[in-house]
């Protein structure tokens, strides 16, 4: 009975003690927030790649990055492959510098595309948002993933400047939360065309150029033993990265955010927990005779118990309500301000939100067991005598 | 008899002893007051009738059960249920208003909030305090707080009430009405009432004076 008025009673007390777990859960869920972005990236990079074996040409010592036809087509030959995916990935903007979400032209041959969205699994598939794909034989054409749309203030209809071309925009793709957002497909054509009239080498080589990336299309649980038949098919001079190779990295990079977040929840176990503690001492200390009293008229231990674990409780909800209610708004702001950028660093996601409520209530009971013991052990008489 | 005891020492372990054989008697609807000096051993005496404490040695009977042998697991349920409290000043919870302090008791014996409150409000109307629901005790006099506490100790109907310097703080004129008050509302009920007091004033307006000096019940 009375909880809030109780803690209310002593304002500022219970104040300070819930500001220090909201400042625990505050760090909890801005760390948490960008752990479950970069965990979102990390599940599209999964998904993307369970269903495919990445191919990527050493380049030997002209470090010429290329897959050439030939080696396409040995790609196709091979047991198990059920597609040849190809890119020219190019960066978009060559004077950009460190981009946080690193934008990229990739030419695409669009039937050869949209076969392989097809075939690489429903998570990992890109959609039209808005607009349409380019018409065959069309050039100078994108499709923008979100991020580019978004941090470039694109829509349909508008034009993109990339390496000194202009594309117009005919379609926008579905965000992904991952690296896709910050593709712009445009025709493999195109592409071909940047990239050799970057490279005299290239221009006087006159490669059978085919793509600087290839993925072999797999069925995601043969992706070892087909990685292991291309190694033996292809010439030599290519890296390939299995999905079960692709997966357990990407397993790893989660693993440690993952103890990340853990590590900052951590600090506010220990902050939190503390100032709960050393609170609910006090409020054991001060509150002895109207203990004594609710004894003698018949509360039992569990009954003092219970209501110092609540109040503990709700100061350790309060702190959460607090910590994730800041901890929103700066992420908000932050999201807004990155948005722009190119792309949100933070995610809030509702079991986050969820957790570092829980979390914190969790933490103000458990904080609250030794005070709460304390005061109903108490002795009736001797907790009479106070006054 | 509703309260018996028998032999009731108490010795305290630094040798102190508070009690050196007790014997009472105290019959239903009958209100006793327990008067001596500071020390004398009264409130030890309260605090054994009232389950709060054990004795040395002997032993207390309550509506025919002998509680010095019941586990103490199961005292609190006897206070809620056979016992009322009033004690001196300060003895309402500051936080909770005059309804929740009366609501206290039938709150620990699960009742629903709503009979609770009903009960509780009839308890404060019986004190006169019907308008006064929602005072918190800062909000009201020495007498009127003191008069929430007798609410209190006989919302749950109990068979005893126990009363430890319940006028102490208080000036003559309204100890006098408060004693009235509980007289006439332990009477009503034929509520047996025990009250220890080292006021003339209050021995006077019990049935029975039991006098202690030094641990033990001096002859009347």
């Amino acid at each position: 009975m009375g909880i809030l008025r109780s803690l209310l009673r002593r304002r500022l007390r219970t104040g300070l003690t819930v500001l220090g777990i909201a400042v625990g859960i505050l760090a909890f869920t801005v760390m948490g927030g960008m752990a479950e972005k970069i965990n979102m990236i990390i599940r599209g990079g999964q998904a993307y790649f369970s269903h495919r074996i990445a191919v990527r040409s050493t380049g030997g010592t002209l470090r010429l990055n290329i897959l050439e036809a030939g080696d396409v087509a040995a790609l196709k030959q091979v047991p198990g492959v059920k597609w040849v995916e190809t890119h020219i990935m190019l960066p978009l903007d060559e004077t950009a510098g460190f981009e946080l979400a690193p934008r990229f032209l990739v030419g695409v041959d669009l039937p050869n595309f949209l076969k392989a969205q097809q075939l690489g699994g429903k998570d990992a598939e890109l959609r039209l948002h808005r607009g349409a794909w380019w018409q065959p034989g069309q050039r100078k054409v994108t499709v923008l993933g979100s991020a580019i749309a978004r941090k470039m203030k694109l829509k349909v209809g508008d034009t993109l400047t990339a390496r000194g071309e202009l594309f117009t925009v005919v379609g926008l793709m579905e965000e992904t939360l991952s690296v896709p957002d910050g593709w712009a497909l445009v025709p493999q054509e195109d592409a071909r065309a940047l990239l050799t009239e970057g490279s005299a080498i290239l221009r006087s080589l006159d490669l059978p150029l085919a793509a600087t990336n290839a993925y072999a299309l797999v069925e995601p649980d043969e992706g070892d033993t087909v990685t292991n038949r291309i190694a033996e098919s292809l010439r030599r001079g290519f890296l390939l990265y299995s999905p079960q190779q692709l997966s357990k990295a990407a397993g790893q990079a989660s693993t440690l955010l993952t103890t990340a977040i853990l590590g900052s929840g951590a600090i506010a176990v220990i902050v939190g927990a503390l100032s709960v503690i050393n609170t609910m001492f006090i409020a054991v200390a001060e509150r002895t005779r109207e203990i004594g009293i609710k004894k003698a008229i018949g509360a039992s231990r569990g009954d003092i118990a219970r209501e110092f674990l609540a109040e503990s409780s709700v100061i350790g909800l309060m702190g959460g309500l607090l910590g994730v209610g800041v901890g929103f708004l700066i992420i908000e702001g932050i999201n807004w301000y990155t948005a722009d950028q190119g792309t949100p660093v933070f995610l809030l996601t509702p079991r986050l939100a969820l957790a570092g409520i829980g979390f914190a209530a969790l933490l103000g009971a458990t904080a609250g067991v030794v005070p709460a013991m304390r005061a109903a052990a108490l002795d009736p008489v001797d907790a009479l005598r106070e006054l | 008899m509703l309260l018996t005891a028998q032999g009731l020492t108490k010795q305290y372990p630094l040798g102190v002893t508070a009690l050196r054989g007790v014997d009472l008697a105290v019959g239903k609807g009958e209100i006793v007051a327990i008067m001596g000096r500071s020390g004398s051993g009264k409130s030890t005496l309260l605090h054994i009738l009232g389950c709060l404490d054990r004795p040395t040695t002997g032993s207390v009977h309550i509506d025919g059960v002998d509680v010095s042998r019941l586990p103490d697991r199961t005292l609190p349920s006897l206070r809620l249920r056979k016992l009322g409290f009033v004690f001196q000043a300060g003895n309402l919870v500051p936080t909770l208003t005059a309804l929740e302090n009366v609501c206290l008791p039938l709150h620990y014996l699960r009742l629903r909030a709503h009979e609770a409150a009903r009960k509780a409000r009839a308890a404060l109307e019986a004190v006169g305090l019907g308008d006064r629901l929602q005072h918190l005790p800062l909000q009201l006099s020495g007498g009127q707080q003191q008069r929430v506490a007798v609410a209190r100790a006989l919302v749950n109907d109990p068979a005893l009430v126990l009363a430890d310097e319940p006028t102490g703080a208080l000036d003559s004129q309204t100890a006098r009405e408060l004693l009235a008050l509980m007289r006439c509302l332990c009477a009503e009920r034929r509520q047996t009432f025990v009250v220890v007091t080292h006021d003339p004033l209050v021995g006077n307006a019990c049935d029975r004076v039991i006098t202690m000096a030094d641990g033990r019940v001096l002859p009347a």
